[in-house]
């Protein structure tokens, strides 16, 4: 009972994953991002008030499901436009880390909308990515990999004590809550993998890289037509999604589990043309790989650095210090980290006299 | 506060694992409940491609009916889009799936009321006809596939076609026991239906 006492506190004071999911955010933001992107040619047949989907029927199904759409308070292509737009806009914002998480409840909000509009286009990441948004809002998603104008250490300050003290509780449960969300995909997928006729016999690959939709033209061919390959991927896929959330409670294990799940994501994407379902997966994978994430982020930070030195060396008056920044400062707007609160308004001209080595 | 929220997520979930169940007693009596607290922000489905993928080839072809009377031949609306989304690999537009969703819907049914069919075309007796709400759900679908189909001939009739139809094809591809067979390429067998006429006039 104590040792379970112990792990709450420490739940309710030490947020976990914090670079894991400050990853999920900005590939989500990329993800929608390019959703927006890749209809943006079909967009006005796709979503438009004169779309293929009838407006009545739009609204009405609005009405059935209770629930809104941004796009229904107009019917005019100018507000259509506006709010196609906004969203782009949004995604890149929460790409970017920018705004926070009112941006991020916009861009909810407004890829709900376009979803509603046009509901036949839609996959399973498209379900993941809503499920997934409003669970980012408990978290600290924007303490890495976002662009900060120091606005949030200026508000700092103004936020009550009581909400700081439940932060890390609150991020601690987002991050559980996208945990479980992804589990209950794979063991929900697996375990109805498990059921099909094809999947047990081993040649499910074979009948699904066929299908023109998803095929690879020259290249699908060479998997599914390579009995052991088809036979292979198919117990793979099966076995590792039934097993998935068993591989990230074993703390051994749980890297290994993601990395398991990018490849197949990546195989997917790439041999299926699934690329907006695989990273929306991805994305959710990476709260499992936080740490890797860190190491991965200190290593470039290490690598950056030598190549800088080594620029120095060759070309010293990449060295003076006026009118640059410091290699730290650089690093960290975009790695974010705790030093960009402590020393985000700190003059290029101090920095450059305090670490003259670092500067480039 | 963090054993609330894990109160609350716990219901969340348990909720979401039951609406993802495979048909039981249970799922038969409470998911109608279930699906009324979790519609609309809350739905989920995490088949993907389970537990049977698709196996063939599907799409539509349409023709139209002209002003002065005659027929057109039927126009392959379905092939182009495939191109396209075969051709680009990172995030490709998604407009094929227009096509690929809507003759899904075309069939999806209720389960309860799949397995009932089945099982009355098992036992050879009188199936159940379609629901009045299986009704209007698919003539939505054929009315989206037609509207879809006279978008992509704009120049059928010289711009002003009176009545569009719709003819679904099932290419079925050869199976995994006649992979090596090159005689059973050529004995893949092509099943269609043609969907009613539609008045343009009601598409637009």
């Amino acid at each position: 009972m104590k040792r379970l006492w112990a792990s709450l506190d420490r739940l309710s004071v030490a947020p976990a994953a914090v670079t894991g999911v400050c990853g999920t955010r900005a590939l989500l933001g990329f993800t929608g991002f390019m959703f927006y992107a890749g209809q943006y040619s079909d967009r006005r047949y796709l979503f438009g008030p004169d779309g293929v989907y009838p407006w009545r029927d739009f609204v009405q199904g609005l009405h059935d499901n209770e629930t809104f759409s941004l796009l229904s308070l107009s019917a005019s292509g100018l507000w259509f436009e506006i709010v196609f737009h906004m969203g782009l806009l949004a995604a890149l914002a929460v790409m970017l880390g920018l705004g926070g998480r009112a941006v991020l409840v916009l861009h909810w909000a407004l890829l709900w909308s376009v979803f509603q509009r046009q509901p036949l286009i839609l996959d399973g990441g498209d379900n993941l990515a809503y499920l997934v948004l409003p669970m980012l809002l408990l978290t600290r998603c924007y303490d890495r990999f976002a662009v900060s104008f120091g606005l949030v250490r200026r508000w700092a300050p103004r936020v009550p004590g009581t909400l700081r003290a439940v932060t890390p509780a609150l991020h601690n449960l987002g991050v559980a809550a996208i945990a479980a969300q992804i589990c209950l995909v794979y063991v929900v997928s697996g375990l109805c993998k498990v059921q099909g006729r094809v999947w047990q016999d081993g040649t499910a690959l074979f009948y699904v890289l066929r299908i023109p939709e998803f095929e690879w033209p020259g290249v699908s061919r060479l998997v599914y037509e390579n009995d052991l390959l088809v036979v292979a991927g198919t117990y793979a896929a099966t076995l590792f999604m039934v097993y998935f959330p068993l591989g990230v409670l074993v703390p051994r294990l749980r890297s290994w589990a993601a990395v398991g799940s990018i490849g197949l994501h990546v195989s997917i994407a790439l041999l299926m043309g699934l690329t907006g379902f695989a990273l929306t997966m991805v994305a959710c994978d990476l709260v499992f790989l936080s740490r890797g994430l860190d190491n991965a982020v200190r290593a470039a930070r290490r690598a950056g650095d030598r190549v800088r030195r080594a620029a120095e060396r060759q070309l010293p008056w990449l060295s003076r210090p006026v009118g640059s920044i410091t290699a730290g400062d650089a690093a960290d707007r975009v790695t974010g980290g705790p030093d960009i609160e402590r020393t985000g308004s700190t003059s290029v001209s101090e920095q450059a006299g305090r670490s003259p080595a670092r500067t480039v | 506060m963090l054993l609330v929220g894990t109160a609350l997520l716990g219901a969340y979930f348990f909720l979401a694992a039951f609406s993802q169940a495979p048909l039981n007693p249970e799922k038969v009596r409470y998911s109608g409940t279930v699906e009324e607290i979790l519609s609309p922000y809350l739905s989920q489905d995490w088949q993907l491609f389970a537990p049977d993928p698709l196996a063939d080839d599907r799409g539509i072809l349409a023709q139209a009916f002209c002003a002065d009377g005659e027929t057109t031949a039927f126009y392959d609306v379905t092939t182009p889009y495939i191109r396209r989304t075969q051709n680009d690999r990172f995030f490709p537009s998604r407009m094929s799936r227009l096509v690929s969703t809507g003759l899904q819907s075309l069939q999806n049914t209720d389960p309860v009321l799949n397995r009932l069919r089945r099982w009355e075309t098992e036992q050879k007796k009188p199936v159940l006809p379609p629901l009045p709400y299986e009704e209007r759900s698919r003539d939505d679908t054929v009315r989206l596939l037609s509207r879809y189909a006279l978008t992509q001939m704009p120049g059928v009739c010289e711009g002003r076609p009176q009545k569009i139809q719709v003819r679904v094809y099932v290419h079925e591809l050869r199976p995994w026991s006649g992979r090596d067979d090159p005689a059973a390429k050529a004995k893949e067998p092509v099943h269609v239906e043609d969907l009613g006429w539609r008045k343009v006039s009601d598409l637009r």
